[in-house]
């Protein structure tokens, strides 16, 4: 089995590898925290020691999930959804961007200039409006 | 009084996993005990942190050179053992004898025969 084919079966059941690796960890902690004991701590020293060991958790789990996630695709698929929401937010944007797309005409300084002015005339009008609550 | 521990030897990268690898050559191991038996073998120079080994053991899996499987450890708790596999031990050979030369070589340069 490929590297590449193993990764897309781990990315199918990541929920499950997430939950063995914080299982994984916890055991690592609890026989840590059990040879401190067994060292003379007490027990709540022990723990305390153990995890301090263990370090920064969270960081850990990220660095091994890059194994089973495909950060890059997912940043695409993150930027596409909100490029839509934008596009849909703004419909006026889309359609004449659509249309001089489709006319092949592209846009001009003079047409950008006027785009730029009334879009910030109308966040200006936003935000006074923003303010005054 | 307790004796100073040695200063402590950042590990070259890729040693990590030949080291691992060597540690599993006997037998099954989970996490811990592989953290365990590179420190005391080393007589506490090497120390593998918890946040390199983790993600080295799951790297390995991914390449296939360990595969992993849950157990129930000595006290009965459940533990992820890893074991090496056909591949691994390709693998580990093949790092090995890279690491046998460049260590002849580092000898060579650092304590030259007159």
């Amino acid at each position: 089995m490929t590297s590449l084919f193993r990764k897309f079966m781990w990315w199918q059941h990541r929920r499950r590898k997430e939950n063995e690796l914080r299982e994984e960890l916890q055991f690592h902690l609890s026989k840590e925290a059990d040879e401190r004991q067994a060292d003379g701590l007490t027990e709540d020293q022990a723990k305390w020691a153990a995890s301090r060991d263990l370090g920064n958790v969270t960081l850990l789990q990220e660095d091994t999930r890059t194994l089973w996630t495909w950060t890059p695709l997912e940043q695409l698929a993150q930027d596409l959804r909100y490029a839509l929401r934008m596009l849909l937010r703004n419909r006026a944007f889309t359609a004449v961007a659509a249309l001089s797309s489709r006319s092949g005409s592209a846009p001009t300084p003079q047409s950008t200039a006027s785009w730029t002015r009334s879009c910030c005339a109308r966040c200006r009008f936003r935000i006074r409006h923003r303010s005054s609550w | 009084m307790r004796p100073k521990p040695p200063s402590r030897v950042e590990l070259l990268r890729g040693t990590l996993d030949l080291l691992i690898l060597r540690t599993l050559l006997p037998g099954p191991s989970h996490g811990h005990a592989i953290a365990k038996h590179i420190q005391r073998t080393s007589e506490d120079l090497l120390q593998v942190e918890t946040g390199s080994l983790y993600p080295a053991l799951y790297r390995l899996e991914a390449h296939g050179w360990v595969a992993a499987s849950w157990d129930l450890s000595e006290k009965g708790k459940r533990a992820r053992y890893y074991r090496i596999t056909p591949l691994g031990r390709k693998q580990l050979a093949s790092e090995q004898s890279k690491w046998d030369a460049f260590a002849r070589a580092m000898g060579l340069l650092l304590k030259p025969v007159v």
